[in-house]
């Protein structure tokens, strides 16, 4: 078993070191357009930027377009995938992003869908996309005219209705909860009691009501004012957002606390990615 | 004696913070592992819902090619049948290398590269065997901080009380681990 241990030992290093090394090789992003390898001009990306950020503004879907000079030894799937985790395309707990990757050098394109849009942009759809779409104008050397008609596309998929939420996860919260105050609640009582009358000091009680008492009423404490700091943060989040996105200060005199802002109004920019995620969905091919 | 005391129960009350602390973590790793093996089983049961889809769809075209399709219909009788987790983890494995056998064949057949319809359920698998792939490697690393939360010491007393198993890693069948390419390269 001792080996089995050095093992673990020995993988969480290697994660450890391995990880951050990988992390540090793939790309920050600038924009909803990021194209490192360069094959678009400078119109186009603003064009394109454009369009994406109005995407966001009506469908509040994240659409990220990436070309890279090197997939770094990676498959394109796996580079998708870790390049999507790394941004998180997408709108936190909608999962709604899209990342439209393309390597020139090694001819290979692929969609990676966000868990949000799987039911919208099939993989299917996103195939067709690619083969029906991409291709033809790839081949001629066409990047942006590609691009472009891929994106006009995927526009059409996401205008009809709102973008649906997001099905999966997040519950470990909800599923440990309940256990976890099954036990506080009853087992631990239990145990305690039985125990309290095999022992004959009643001093032992005391101390162990004293615990217990603590216990539970610093959990229901840290709960109640976790609850509070989370509706506060949410409040004063959504704030900053507003503020920057409206580029007004947003250090805490400019934000007046973060509470009496004004009205929100629209208007376009980039305001980064929103932590969505994705799971290996979507399409690749090789032109 | 008050000194005494008082630190008796400030020592005895910060343990079984810890403790409870520690306990929580355990469960809260534990939940997630389940959790995400679940995401891997999801991608299972899609995989086993759209093989009879692309069945339907080639089997006209590839006549000859009984033992591919028994294989398959076998495979993925297991896969129904599977009740515990490495059953089902067996199971899988025999599905993905027949499915396997059947993508590399069906590259022979040039009229159902033409095909549209093909076109799409060759998309929907391949993403599907990429998605296994994703949260089959997400569920590994889970175990290992799993893991690691059961084997090193502060938790390992907790691990060990209240009976937290270390949890084996998702290995495919040798010569599976490698999703099996799907491109269908248009030429």
């Amino acid at each position: 078993m001792r080996w089995l241990g050095r093992l673990l030992l020995f993988l969480f290093f290697l994660a450890v070191s391995v990880l951050p090394v990988l992390a540090q090789k793939l790309p920050d992003y600038s924009n909803y357009v990021n194209d490192f390898a360069d094959v678009y001009s400078p119109q186009f990306e603003l064009d394109l930027n454009q369009q994406l950020s109005s995407l966001e503004a009506s469908t509040s879907s994240q659409v990220a377009v990436v070309t890279i000079k090197s997939l770094e030894g990676l498959s394109i799937e796996e580079y998708a995938v870790k390049l999507f985790e790394k941004w998180g395309i997408g709108q936190k707990g909608q999962d709604n992003g899209l990342l439209l990757l393309i390597a020139p050098d090694d001819r290979e394109v692929r969609f990676e869908v966000g868990y949000g849009l799987e039911p919208i942009i099939t993989d299917g759809r996103a195939g067709e996309i690619i083969r029906n779409i991409i291709f033809p104008e790839f081949k001629k050397g066409d990047y942006q005219a590609g691009t472009q008609a891929a994106i006009n596309q995927v526009k059409i998929y996401l205008a009809p209705g709102a973008p649906t939420p997001a099905p999966s996860s997040s519950v470990d919260l909800g599923q440990a909860l309940p256990i976890i105050l099954i036990i506080l609640f009853s087992g631990l009582p239990i145990y305690l009691l039985a125990y309290l009358s095999r022992s004959k000091e009643f001093f032992t009680g005391g101390v162990a009501g004293l615990i217990l008492g603590l216990v539970v009423s610093g959990v229901l404490l840290g709960l109640g004012l976790g609850i509070f700091g989370l509706l506060l943060d949410f409040i004063l989040s959504r704030n900053y957002k507003n503020l920057k996105s409206q580029k007004l200060p947003t250090n805490f005199w400019g934000s007046r606390g973060g509470f009496w802002s004004g009205g929100r109004s629209g208007g376009g920019g980039f305001s980064g990615f929103g932590g969505g995620r994705s799971g290996g969905g979507g399409a690749s091919g090789k032109w | 004696m008050k000194p005494f005391l008082i630190g008796l129960v400030a020592f005895v009350f910060l343990i079984g913070f810890s403790l409870v602390g520690s306990y929580n973590g355990l469960v809260t790793q534990s939940q997630k592992v389940d959790q995400q093996w679940a995401q891997v089983e999801t991608q299972y049961q899609r995989r086993f819902d759209l093989i009879p889809n692309l069945v339907a769809t080639v089997e006209g075209v590839m006549q000859q090619e009984r033992q591919v399709f028994a294989d398959l219909a076998n495979a993925r009788a297991n896969y129904a049948g599977a009740k515990t987790v490495d059953d089902k983890a067996a199971a899988a494995n025999q599905v993905e290398s027949s499915l396997g056998r059947l993508l590399v064949i069906m590259e022979n057949y040039p009229q159902l590269k033409a095909s549209e319809s093909a076109n799409r359920l060759i998309d929907e698998l391949a993403g599907t065997e990429n998605r296994i792939a994703v949260e089959r490697q997400r569920f590994n690393e889970q175990v290992t901080s799993y893991n690691l939360l059961v084997k090193r010491f502060p938790g390992s007393i907790m691990a060990g009380m209240f009976g937290f198993r270390d949890r084996p890693f998702f290995q495919g069948t040798p010569g599976s681990e490698v999703a099996p390419t799907v491109k269908f390269n248009i030429n």
